[in-house]
């Protein structure tokens, strides 16, 4: 502190695609003095073939902490000093391959548990647009009609949530908060996943949560479930569930999931399906099917399989469907709240705590 | 990874074949010949020439087909597009401030099929740019304005109807009326509305050749060195130029507006005389016709017409006009260089990030979409 010789100052270097987000930085530069905290502007070169985004590897070699979205020091030897890499994106698929990921032990954080709020609100959004007939609401005031006798509007068909029930496959930050909401408008909530919370403790988010949302005890659901083998997701899944939230991470075990048995197991609610994780979860040609012969009353896609989605895919067209492009987890808090999990982390490290949002390898997330 | 696409519109390049083989060494390159508009957008629409990075178009009477380039085919350009580099030295016919606000205010990345997308202050994808090639007509332009300059001064319109008319007295009254009423340029003032790099070397050739006095009008002034060159002097005011000048000289882009209304042609001096290799529009043309019906003008010499291609009957028939058909710009060397000029801009631009001739990149920094 304070004239002290440069080498006692760790350094953090940010390397992202928009300009230094200065008030965020400073107030991090006032809150931990013996930090040194640089920007690089990362910017898409302007030259055609070459639209790798180019960063000198020099930048790398003095810093201990990085954050990133996906710019990574070659290797090793580029960042001697590096312990701490933050990324600002919610997982880590991208760079599972990159030596740095496969070749070290630097810890790895993540920026997931701020997606939650935003996507929640397109979950309960998407859901409600179908089940209170919105899209012919929304057509018949483009007509400028008011006519009550209209029976286009099926308004009258509308069946509110409240005892209705929500199976959220994949309890993690996302599926916590939509929980919260589901709660909130009257629904059950029963909970999955890949292992068995059966203490308190693990019932626990350990993550990072932003203020006032989520389930940070684990109060919520009504009941767990667990296991990745099929005889374990069937019993959840006949758990009588009306709409079942997709939000398990897409690994190995979870390719697929959801498949024709599976779908047929949640006909028999003909339960509503939202998938805000990964397209590939899902069989689609198996979803295409069950949506088509009402085996499932509707579903609320912000991911498919492939993206972008092909034009001749017949998911576009079927009525009791939603898509949107993969865009329910962008919005306006995203920077900010990128950088309170670095700080919770930057926190924890000066006092030699145990960091959220950890990274184990062996699980890919 | 695959080479990124250039869209070539029109013929076959026919001169500059080397830098057409470093342009194909780094580009693929999309044909699209010579489509009519709705042919040029349903391809547009089908994304039939794939994601170019850039478009070139080598000449004027090609290339052309699918008319002016409002926000209707803009639109429809990818998103990958940074560059049009085009024969030619005007660009009315292309709306180059909606090209440059064709970028995205945000920096988007995609990681595991999510979007990134980060705001940014300026445009993390700017506009595109867009390129002209006056400089590769500049000499043909400027050689036809020291035409059409004589002509006003010497009435050579008059004397060469005359001569083809094969009338023996049409002949002799031209022979023996014309000196009466014609001057040498030497020592007179010649007036230049816009300096660019046209205006500029019409200014060298009439003062070193022609022994003329220049005078300029331009929304900036040029440095000192550039005005001592020329022995020009600013008029900041364009009517001042115009009530100073014996011949006043159009040579400024077509931005949407005239630069000399019938408010501004009532103050040209009485007895001075108009030329205009610019664009049509951007002369009254009616308050130009009551000028020299008048003969507060003594006469003109026109390249380009308010309603290309038609020209306006009453100057036609005036012998003390000289009309061309839009050919200032038109020889082999200035097409020869639209040609070089469009692959150099588009080489210069992807290799180091700025582009040889551009024309609007006061707007692409500015737009704030």
């Amino acid at each position: 502190m304070g004239g002290g010789p440069d080498s006692k100052k760790e350094k953090l270097l940010c390397v992202l695609p928009f300009q230094e987000p200065t008030k965020i930085l400073d107030r991090l530069r006032k809150k931990f003095p013996d930090l040194e905290i640089s920007f690089y502007h990362l910017k898409y070169a302007e030259v055609a073939w070459k639209t790798v985004k180019e960063v000198p590897k020099e930048i790398f070699k003095d810093i201990t902490i990085l954050v990133t979205l996906s710019a990574l020091p070659p290797q090793q030897s580029d960042a001697p000093k590096l312990e701490l890499i933050h990324f600002f994106s919610a997982g880590t698929n991208h760079v599972q391959n990159h030596p740095m990921y496969k070749d070290t032990d630097i810890t790895l954080t993540t920026s997931s548990g701020i997606h939650g709020p935003q996507i929640a609100e397109w979950v309960l959004m998407t859901a409600l647009v179908q089940s209170h007939r919105y899209n012919t609401l929304y057509e018949m005031q483009k007509k400028k009609n008011w006519d009550k006798n209209d029976t286009e509007g099926d308004y009258h068909k509308v069946r509110d949530l409240v005892g209705q029930r929500l199976g959220v496959l994949g309890y993690g930050s996302i599926g916590r908060q939509v929980a919260r909401v589901a709660k909130a408008m009257g629904m059950d909530v029963i909970a999955y996943t890949a292992s068995p919370k059966d203490t308190p403790e693990k019932k626990k988010d350990a993550g990072f949560i932003v203020p006032h949302t989520g389930d940070p005890d684990g109060s919520i659901p009504s009941a767990w479930y667990s296991g990745l083998d099929k005889p374990s997701l069937h019993n959840f899944l006949s758990q009588d569930i009306d709409m079942l939230l997709v939000s398990v991470p897409l690994t190995p075990q979870t390719k697929h999931f959801l498949s024709t048995a599976e779908l047929s197991i949640l006909g028999q609610r003909h339960a509503f399906i939202s998938n805000i994780a990964r397209g590939q979860i899902v069989d689609t040609p198996a979803l295409v099917s069950a949506l088509k012969d009402g085996t499932l009353r509707g579903a609320a896609l912000d991911v498919t399989d492939p993206e972008p989605l092909p034009k001749d895919s017949e998911l576009w067209d079927l009525p009791n469907v939603t898509i949107t492009p993969h865009i329910s987890g962008v919005g306006q808090a995203y920077t900010e709240r990128a950088f309170q999990v670095l700080e919770v982390n930057l926190e924890r490290r000066m006092k030699g705590e145990k960091l959220i949002n950890v990274v184990r390898r062996d699980r890919g997330y | 990874m695959s080479k990124p696409i250039v869209l070539h519109l029109g013929d076959d390049i026919k001169w500059n074949h080397e830098l057409y083989a470093t342009l194909q060494s780094k580009f693929t390159i999309v044909r699209s010949h010579s489509i009519s508009r709705s042919e040029f957008i349903a391809a547009l629409k089908s994304r039939r020439f794939g994601d170019f990075v850039a478009m070139y178009r080598p000449f004027w009477n090609t290339g052309g087909e699918m008319g002016n380039w409002d926000d209707e085919l803009i639109s429809l350009l990818p998103k990958s597009c940074k560059i049009y580099a085009s024969a030619g030295a005007g660009f009315d016919w292309v709306d180059t401030r909606r090209l440059a606000q064709s970028g995205t205010a945000f920096s988007l990345t995609i990681i595991n099929e999510a979007p990134y997308p980060f705001p940014t202050d300026t445009p993390a994808t700017p506009g595109i740019v867009y390129c002209n090639a006056a400089a590769a007509c500049t000499e043909s332009v400027a050689d036809a304005a020291i035409w059409l300059i004589l002509s006003t001064f010497r009435a050579f319109s008059w004397s060469s109807t005359a001569a083809r008319s094969l009338s023996v007295p049409r002949f002799q009254d031209a022979n023996r009326n014309i000196a009466a009423v014609t001057h040498n340029p030497n020592g007179y003032a010649l007036g230049i509305v816009g300096l660019g790099k046209i205006g500029y070397r019409i200014a060298q050739k009439a003062s070193v050749a022609f022994g003329m006095k220049i005078l300029y009008n331009d929304i900036r002034r040029m440095p000192t060195d550039i005005e001592e060159s020329i022995s020009a002097t600013f008029h900041e005011k364009l009517d001042d130029l115009l009530a100073a000048a014996d011949c006043t000289l159009v040579a400024t882009p077509f931005g949407g507006d005239k630069v000399l209304q019938a408010s501004n042609i009532a103050r040209m001096k009485k007895g001075s005389r108009l030329v205009n290799i610019a664009r049509g529009k951007l002369i009254d043309e009616d308050a130009l016709v009551a000028a020299l019906e008048s003969g507060q003008l003594v006469s003109a010499g026109l390249d380009v017409h308010y309603d290309e291609p038609r020209v306006n009957a009453k100057l036609a028939a005036m012998p003390n006009v000289e009309l061309l058909a839009h050919t200032a710009g038109a020889s082999v060397e200035s097409h020869i260089g639209f040609e070089r000029l469009g692959m150099e801009n588009i080489l210069g631009f992807f290799e180091t990030g700025k582009a040889v001739t551009p024309v609007n990149a006061q707007w692409i920094k500015e737009s704030k979409l």
